[in-house]
């Protein structure tokens, strides 16, 4: 009898860590523009969840005037892409000409005014909106263990983008200048990297990053305006304990924290798990500010 | 420092006077409630003035800060039943000793300005989130109704006006404190650290110590601000103190000058100024925040009080 309660218990909880696992690499997807956006624009950028949430508006907007969900959903994140790449070309110009930490707070500033404004403009809009994808499957069984199937296909797509995102920076040559410019900044530029012509592109992929987020928030749950702020700390949070200037650091952090996020909120309830969170961000930042996982890019 | 050596600066009392008569020409309700949310406002961006601006800690929870007080305040009043003025001085300690230990924590851990405002950014979640958890003390989401506080000369001047007066002389007394300030010891420590921390640490000056006081100070305003902010707007939420307002504070801060004595009186009339007139246009009016704090972060870091400072400079100049 208590030996099948264990075993139910267990049981239980390989799905609460398979569940954190399949989260976690939806928060990995969600800070991995965000870290690559600091490690080489050096912009911490926080209308990130807002790249979130216009992808999700474009995508509904495009899908109810009659494209193809397929073809709308695919625009709509390479729309995101573009947005960042815009943000680089225009508001953020200005910044780049300050030095050091004035650089850093004045983007800070500038684009945490930034998502109040699309903040404002999309719960403006579109009140009551929310951009959710359906999967007709309602549970996947695998192994005797039953498994939400948005939860899997969300971190599939997740996974997908994550791994696609690793072979183009470890792989391909632009992936590698990207890497160099994020090391260091002046090397590459001795070797004939053009540094701000590879910022533009990681504005443009961390732009895409968050649309593929959305796209896996989407398929999760779901994508409401006014959440960009709440998207961009959960990012943030992941970013500050992978280290936030590291790709693979926030992947890692990602999934780690899904998980803590799982069994927290199973054993405790949801409300203690956010400050379990915060906490380990404050604890991380205290005695290792550059992040748990913080080797390498 | 004795009372003689005081520093009151004469365009503070005509500034202050000007805000004295204010309730005199328009006692409309609606108007003296403006009145005194710009005064409070001000007293809040003299803190950040002091922790942001003079030394330079993107303390990016003042409005938590401010928050702890009020509902400790509140919270110790209701449910010991004991007068608030009581408890005012228990919330100014603990919302003071959490300032100086995110203070004292950052500058030990070497943290630069950017992670002490994530790590602040980060405890102004964690208040929010304490605060909806706590719903039994707290009420939660829905607030918490404050309990009644006497506002002295309330019998003669109604509790309104009352209450106006009581934060303006406080904000008074803030503005004085901050123009001594830049002039104490403290104040000239923490510029010389401003301008070169290194060297200013090796002619003996105990950075730490001097950051800690500035921020323990900074949170006290806050503090006492935010309990009289509970008091007089009869409820505290987490929404009364959300990080919107952080961002009005530093918005003020930017567009009067940071590091003035003038800016942070500018700063709170301008936008509440701008935040009444666009209150009609709703979810928007974040926008237009937003709108603001980018265009003057990028165009107009000096703020409004310096460049009147440097035009009157240049009149009197041409006089002589």
């Amino acid at each position: 009898m208590i030996h099948e309660t264990l075993q139910a218990i267990a049981g239980g909880m390989v799905e609460v860590v398979i569940d954190g696992i399949l989260f976690g690499l939806q928060l990995s997807l969600l800070a991995v523009g965000l870290v690559l956006i600091f490690g080489l624009g050096g912009i911490l950028n926080l209308a990130h969840g807002e790249f979130v949430i216009i992808t999700g508006i474009i995508s509904v907007v495009l899908i109810s005037s009659g494209w193809n969900p397929f073809i709308a959903i695919s625009a709509a994140i390479f729309l995101s892409g573009l947005l960042g790449l815009a943000l680089d070309r225009t508001v953020l110009r200005p910044v780049y000409k300050l030095k050091g930490e004035m650089e850093v707070l004045v983007g800070l500033f500038v684009t945490l005014g930034l998502a109040f404004i699309l903040e404002g403009i999309t719960s403006y809009l579109f009140p009551g909106f929310y951009f959710s994808v359906r999967i007709p499957v309602e549970t996947i069984n695998i192994m005797g263990l039953s498994f939400r199937a948005s939860a899997l296909v969300s971190g599939l797509i997740s996974f997908v983008s994550l791994y696609l995102l690793l072979i183009f920076l470890g792989r391909t040559m632009t992936g590698k200048a990207i890497r160099a410019a994020l090391q260091n900044q002046t090397g590459s530029r001795v070797c004939g990297i053009d540094v701000e012509r590879m910022r533009t592109l990681v504005f443009f992929l961390g732009g895409l990053m968050a649309g593929l987020a959305s796209l896996a928030k989407g398929v999760a749950s779901s994508v409401e305006p006014g959440s960009g702020l709440e998207l961009t700390s959960y990012a943030l949070i992941v970013g500050v304990v992978g280290g936030v200037r590291s790709v693979y650091g926030a992947m890692v952090a990602g999934v780690l924290l899904g998980v803590v996020n799982a069994i927290a909120s199973y054993l405790l309830g949801t409300y203690l798990t956010l400050i379990i969170l915060l906490g380990i961000v404050v604890v991380v930042i205290l005695y290792k500010p550059s992040g748990l996982f913080a080797g390498g890019v | 420092m004795s009372l003689r050596s005081l520093y009151v600066p004469k365009p503070i009392l005509i500034f202050f006077a000007v805000f004295a008569i204010l309730p005199l020409i328009s006692s409309n309700p609606y108007h003296v409630r403006i009145f005194t949310i710009v005064v409070l406002y001000a007293s809040f961006v003299y803190a950040a003035n002091i922790i942001i601006g003079e030394s330079r800690q993107l303390f990016l929870c003042m409005s938590a800060l401010a928050g702890i007080s009020a509902y400790t305040s509140s919270i110790l009043s209701l449910s010991f039943g004991i007068n608030p003025w009581l408890t005012i001085p228990a919330g100014i300690l603990f919302s003071a000793a959490v300032g100086a230990l995110l203070s004292y924590v950052s500058i030990v851990r070497g943290l630069g300005e950017i992670f002490v405002a994530i790590v602040t950014l980060t405890f102004s979640l964690i208040f929010e989130n304490v605060i909806l958890g706590l719903r039994w003390l707290t009420m939660g989401e829905t607030g918490l109704v404050t309990p009644v506080l006497w506002w002295p000369f309330q019998e003669i001047a109604g509790k309104r006006v009352a209450s106006y007066y009581t934060i303006l002389i406080f904000t008074l007394l803030v503005s004085i404190l901050y123009a001594n300030l830049v002039r104490s010891r403290l104040g000239i420590a923490l510029r010389a650290i401003r301008s070169d921390r290194v060297s200013a640490e090796v002619v003996g000056i105990d950075v730490t110590r001097y950051n800690v006081i500035a921020a323990s100070i900074g949170s006290g305003i806050l503090a006492l601000g935010g309990a009289f902010y509970g008091y007089f707007n009869g409820m505290v939420s987490p929404g009364v103190f959300s990080l919107s307002v952080d961002i009005a504070i530093i918005l003020m801060l930017v567009l009067g000058g940071i590091r003035t004595l003038y800016g942070p009186l500018i700063g709170s009339v301008a936008i509440v100024f701008v935040l009444e007139t666009t209150r009609g246009l709703g979810q928007l009016t974040l926008t237009f925040l937003g709108i603001l704090l980018v265009v003057l972060i990028l165009t107009f870091r000096e703020g409004i009080s310096s460049i009147i400072q440097r035009a009157a400079v240049k009149l009197s100049g041409q006089g002589q």
